[in-house]
């Protein structure tokens, strides 16, 4: 339905001709009743809905101006119930960015309120400006026309003052935040406000069990790896190590404990040398034998693992924290592990007796396969494999397909364990929580859903995104995640209350890859249209802008003391970038001045010429980027950081013409 | 702008299901709508394909969109053939239509299997080493500008590299300026005054020998490694005739090798060709007369180092480097030097590989030797000869691990099966090898004992 008369270009919409059919409506709609409203703007909402995701930014913009003006008619008309009803099942469409406009608004319920109340007025009196697409109102005149939607082609006629633009759709990120538009005079920034909601970005402070034992053990061993190494800077012994970690726990604001359950810490009978004691001291080593990276010191090492004779099949990687397994997912809906540290995979045997398996004496370790084998195929799935996550203990990976489940597989024994249903349609993307247990899924039916693993249901749904949720990340401190999608936004969700707490907006493409760093407080995001933007996650504010990479950009990881940031693209080059540079002031102590700078910045942007002048340098970098590796005919599917921060980069291998 | 898909379109299908005459608004209406479904499918077949992180839209790609529209899939288009339209014009318009091939059954059902396609594998390989990216066939070659050389002012070497990253053509060809700028004034005063000391004509052996020490125990040049590793296998190529430097050139890889502070590993790949070169290159040194030799078995040492510390965690370091040594060995068009460099960095790995690798080929060897003994002029016997002794030598070195002499003897040997047993040698080492063994260790038991070690009578 793309036809459309002729319109001359930045025209108000009333002076066309083509506009004077639709003033015939104008006598009937005058006397209509309460529900044609509430239908009326139902069916146009859910037609919104269902539109291209080209279109359908735009046409969202449209959906709030028309839905103030329909609820202030039936204020107006006398129909309170029925306002009231229509304001209770459409408000939380334009919660995120006209808050403040709905609070006024809503309290308006008698008519002559809509007299009185200076919001309204605002509203009644003066024309809301929006700028259109001439496709996209042409196709929502045809829409409106054909069926003879009179209430509402007499509000964007009466209220609406619409400048359109040739071409098949704006190239702004997103319409609706749109400077242009809104009512002269009165501007509203809604997505600041929203973005102010209180946030705890403090990682989540250490059972105090399981520190105790922590420190018992070091105590025991007095650190004997300190021993090896003849070091005239003696470095901190472990126990110093771990201490330090703790004190920098308790300095972060408002970490409370105990808000998202986890289970209880493995304890291995008497002398408790646990399981998770035994990972938090490995962590402790890392952290110790971590080489610090940063633009003025060392650089990243990157190690990089390329896939031959994939035929296009594989489409996605996932490796592993300690960077012993990598898993791929196939399109033809299999899975398979390979080993990265040269040892063969032994999984367990599968004839154990299920009464051998008792008390703390037995070992499992007897019931490996004798021979392993170089790689393990998973299979279960039936249909592509779209996404793959390792648990951080990485006894278990998640996955998840086309098939429209999630699966979980364990790594001891290379078996399905659970298959998660519940998704409507293919699902994207998943990513185990960095604290275990739970996991997260991205899915094309616009919903992101919690799970734990051992609940065949999901916990939490995530609807709010207007098209596919295509990537979803993990806050380290597992009390947030963070969903990319086609409507060119990234949010941020509260997982105990299942809300919106960040809506960011600048990309003008979808987003295919999130990064949290490890300390919590920044955000990286890109996707399809090749630029990176880092985000304060505390002020809900785009610090800046990377731009370098040529292709779609699927991967990306910060360096664990947060100076470097990688990426990798489809254009076969892993990118190494300073994220410091151009940032003034340290997030970390004054945030006031972070804020101004950023306003600077944004001010900035807006500014035409500077525009223009970005146009220009399309083809150039930004300067903060520090390095290009490309690989050979590589695109890089995944990149990240091991604990000890060396850089690992795997993709497949393009043979033939590119 | 009007739709792209035609409303004759429209009415050329409504007449193949049989409806004749279609109206015209009919025909426009449903254009628009087929339209806008085809841009539904587009859409939706492109989320596909990108989270299959390909560039290409597939049939399945397409078949996966109708499904998610609740559209009956298209069979039969999941092959990866590419498709083509064919165009046909008629005096009124065009037509295009997809070629399909007739298929002959009887041809389809005796053609052979097609190839059963390579499983998938991956490789390792370092994209970068510390903001470097190493010269090496996994990755692209770059095509910038040569890398300024680091000795000179780093102000200058930066300002060069900037202004050559603009100039090509606009493309983004990095070559690391900022491991360069990252290099402290100190560090940049520590290389210049290292490498002034080991190679600069005023300097002495005291100097150098400071030089070397300093670099066997320093803890701060983690840095600087790049640029070592660098230098050396820069200059290995440029002073493979002379000697002196070459010698300096190794002692510094053993005090790089001996420092225990240093993470190497990454720069190891770059080394060992230095070493390896120093080993077994054909000719080293001006005159074939210089003692090379001497170089050569300090090489082996270092190469024996690395693999005794690095061994365990790069499992095919081992046999990569036996395999060249073994190669350059029995390869009879190599020269003797070559074959010394060889036999040294063989049996400097230790007796298990003297045992497993050198003893099953000693036989044509001391048949080669032989010929080329009898053949040769005095140099190459002279050569020979080393190679001979060093053969020995690392016989010397089996015997002595095998510490034979010191087991107590069986005393029931009789006369008949030592004398199989020279017979049996014979047949094993060869004639050559076992005249040697005879005139070095004499004593008839501990040569049976020998004999049984080296595998017996099997």
């Amino acid at each position: 339905m793309l036809r459309h008369e002729s319109r001359s270009r930045a025209q108000s919409l009333s002076e066309t001709p083509a506009f004077q059919n639709y003033i015939l409506y104008f006598n009937d709609a005058t006397n209509v009743s309460p529900e044609i409203y509430h239908s009326q703007y139902g069916s146009f909402r859910a037609w919104i809905d269902n539109s291209l995701d080209a279109y359908k930014l735009e046409l969202r913009a449209l959906l709030f101006p028309v839905f103030v003006h329909v609820y202030l008619d039936l204020v107006a008309k006398g129909f309170q119930a029925e306002a009231a009803h229509l304001m209770e099942t459409y408000k939380s469409d334009h919660l995120e960015f006209h808050s403040s406009q709905i609070n006024k608004i809503s309290v308006i319920t008698h008519p002559h309120h809509v007299q009185e109340n200076e919001t309204a007025q605002i509203f009644r009196n003066n024309k809301y400006n929006l700028r259109l697409s001439d496709t996209v109102l042409g196709l929502c005149m045809n829409y409106l026309q054909e069926n003879k939607f009179n209430v509402l082609l007499r509000i964007i006629n009466q209220y609406l003052n619409v400048k359109t633009e040739t071409g098949h759709q704006l190239n702004t990120s997103l319409p609706e935040l749109d400077q242009a538009n809104g009512i002269s005079g009165h501007t509203f920034d809604e997505l600041e406000q929203f973005n102010k909601q209180k946030v705890y970005l403090g990682s989540r402070p250490m059972d105090s069990q399981l520190r105790e034992e922590i420190e018992t053990v070091l105590k025991e061993e007095g650190s004997p790896q300190a021993i090896h190494f003849v070091d005239p800077m003696p470095s901190p012994s472990l126990l110093q190590e771990h201490n330090q970690r703790i004190s920098r726990e308790q300095s972060y604001e408002g970490s409370e404990r105990g808000d998202i359950p986890f289970p209880p810490h493995a304890d291995n009978g008497a002398f408790s040398k646990g399981v998770d004691v035994q990972a938090e001291i490995a962590a402790l080593n890392d952290i110790r034998n971590r080489i610090t990276l940063g633009p003025t010191s060392t650089l990243p090492s990157i190690c990089f693992y390329t896939f031959h004779n994939s035929y296009d099949s594989l489409n996605c990687l996932s490796i592993s924290k300690d960077a012993s397994l990598i898993a791929g997912g196939f399109a033809e809906s299999y899975i398979k592990i390979w080993s990265l540290n040269g040892e063969k995979i032994k999984g367990l045997r599968s004839n154990i007796k299920a009464n051998y398996v008792n008390g703390t004496t037995f070992d499992l370790e007897r019931f490996r396969e004798k021979e392993g084998s170089e790689f393990k195929r998973l299979t279960g799935h039936s249909g592509p494999v779209f996404g793959l996550s390792f648990s951080p203990d990485r006894r278990y990976l998640v996955s998840c397909s086309e098939d429209k489940t999630a699966r979980l597989w364990s790594t001891d024994t290379y078996t399905n364990l659970v298959c998660y249903k519940g998704h409507n349609y293919s699902i994207w993307d998943i990513d185990f929580c960095p604290l275990g247990f739970y996991f997260a899924t991205a899915s094309h039916d616009r919903t992101a859903r919690l799970w734990s693993c051992d609940q065949i249901f999901q916990l939490r749904i995530f609807a709010g995104h207007l098209s596919d949720v295509d990537t979803v990340k993990f806050h380290p401190n597992a009390r947030y995640i963070f969903t990319g999608s086609s409507d060119r936004t990234v949010r941020m969700w509260d997982i105990q209350e299942g809300e919106t707490v960040r809506v960011f907006s600048g990309h003008t493409g979808t987003i295919y890859s999130l990064a949290i760093s490890d300390d919590g407080k920044l955000l990286a995001s890109a996707g399809e249209d090749k630029t990176i933007k880092i985000w304060d996650l505390g002020s809900g504010k785009c610090i800046k802008t990377m731009k370098g990479h040529q292709r779609i950009i699927y991967s990306l990881d910060f360096s664990k003391e947060r100076s470097i940031l990688v990426s990798g693209s489809a254009d076969s080059t892993v990118r190494v970038w300073d994220v410091n540079k151009g940032i003034t002031t340290d997030i970390n102590d004054n945030p006031e001045t972070l804020i101004s700078r950023i306003n600077m910045e944004d001010s900035s942007t807006v500014n035409p010429v500077n525009e223009r002048a970005k146009h220009a340098e399309e083809n150039l970098h930004s300067d903060d980027l520090i390095s290009t590796f490309p690989t050979k005919r590589t695109p890089v599917y995944k990149v990240l950081f091991t604990p000890r921060n060396l850089c690992l980069g795997a993709g497949a291998f393009v043979a033939g013409d590119l | 702008m009007a739709g792209f898909f035609p409303k004759e379109t429209v009415k050329n299908t409504a007449e193949v299901v049989g409806i004749s005459n279609l109206k015209d608004e009919v025909a426009l209406a449903l254009a628009h709508d087929v339209e806008y479904r085809l841009y539904e499918i587009i859409q939706e077949a492109t989320k596909f394909m990108r989270h299959s992180k390909r560039t290409k839209l597939t049939g399945d790609d397409i078949n996966h969109a109708l499904r998610v529209r609740n559209v009956e899939p298209l069979y039969g288009f999941n092959v990866p053939i590419s498709y083509k339209f064919e165009r046909l014009s008629t005096n009124t318009m065009d037509l295009y239509y997809l070629e399909d091939d007739e298929l002959d059954f009887e041809s389809l059902i005796d053609a052979p299997l097609p190839k059963v396609p390579q499983d998938v594998i991956f490789t390792a390989h370092w994209l970068a080493v510390e903001g470097v990216q190493p010269l090496i066939p996994h990755n692209p070659t770059i095509k910038g500008p040569v890398k300024t050389k680091i000795t000179k002012n780093i102000a200058s070497t930066h300002e060069n590299l900037e202004s050559n990253i603009t100039e090509v053509n606009g493309t983004i060809e990095m070559t690391n300026p900022s491991t360069i700028q990252s290099i402290s004034q100190e560090h940049q005063r520590y290389y210049d005054s290292i490498v002034n000391a080991v190679f600069s004509l005023e300097s002495n052996d005291i100097l150098r020998n400071q030089a070397f020490s300093s670099l066997s125990v320093d803890t701060g040049i983690n840095k600087l490694l790049p640029h070592f590793t660098k230098l050396i296998c820069e200059k290995v190529v440029e002073n493979i005739r002379n000697l002196e430097v070459l010698d300096y050139l190794m002692n510094m890889t053993k005090s790089l090798l001996s420092n225990e502070t240093v993470y190497l590993d990454p720069h190891l790949h770059q080394l060992i060709p230095a070493i390896l070169t120093c080993l077994v290159s054909k000719r080293l040194g001006l005159r074939s007369t210089e003692d090379h030799w001497s170089l050569r078995e300090f090489a082996a040492k270092i190469i024996a180092d690395i693999i005794k510390r690095y061994g365990p965690a790069y499992h095919t370091l081992k046999p990569r480097i036996t395999k060249t040594l073994i190669r350059a060995l029995l390869d009879p068009n190599k020269s003797f030097s070559t074959q010394y460099g060889a036999i040294v960095g063989l049996s400097a790995l230790g007796p298990e590989i003297i045992k497993i690798l050198m003893l099953p080929n000693i036989k044509t060897y001391g048949a080669f030797i032989r010929t080329q003994t009898e053949s040769g002029d005095a140099v190459a016997r002279g050569e020979a000869e080393r190679c001979l002794q060093a053969v020995m030598d690392a016989l010397d070195k089996l015997v002595e691990d095998l510490s034979l002499g010191k087991m107590p003897r069986p005393k029931n040997l009789s006369q008949q099966r030592v004398v199989n047993l020279r017979e049996k040698l014979t047949e094993k080492l060869g004639n050559l090898f076992t005249e040697k063994i005879y005139e070095r260790f004499q004593d008839e038991d501990l040569i049976h004992d020998i004999f049984n070690s080296f595998g017996g009578e099997q």
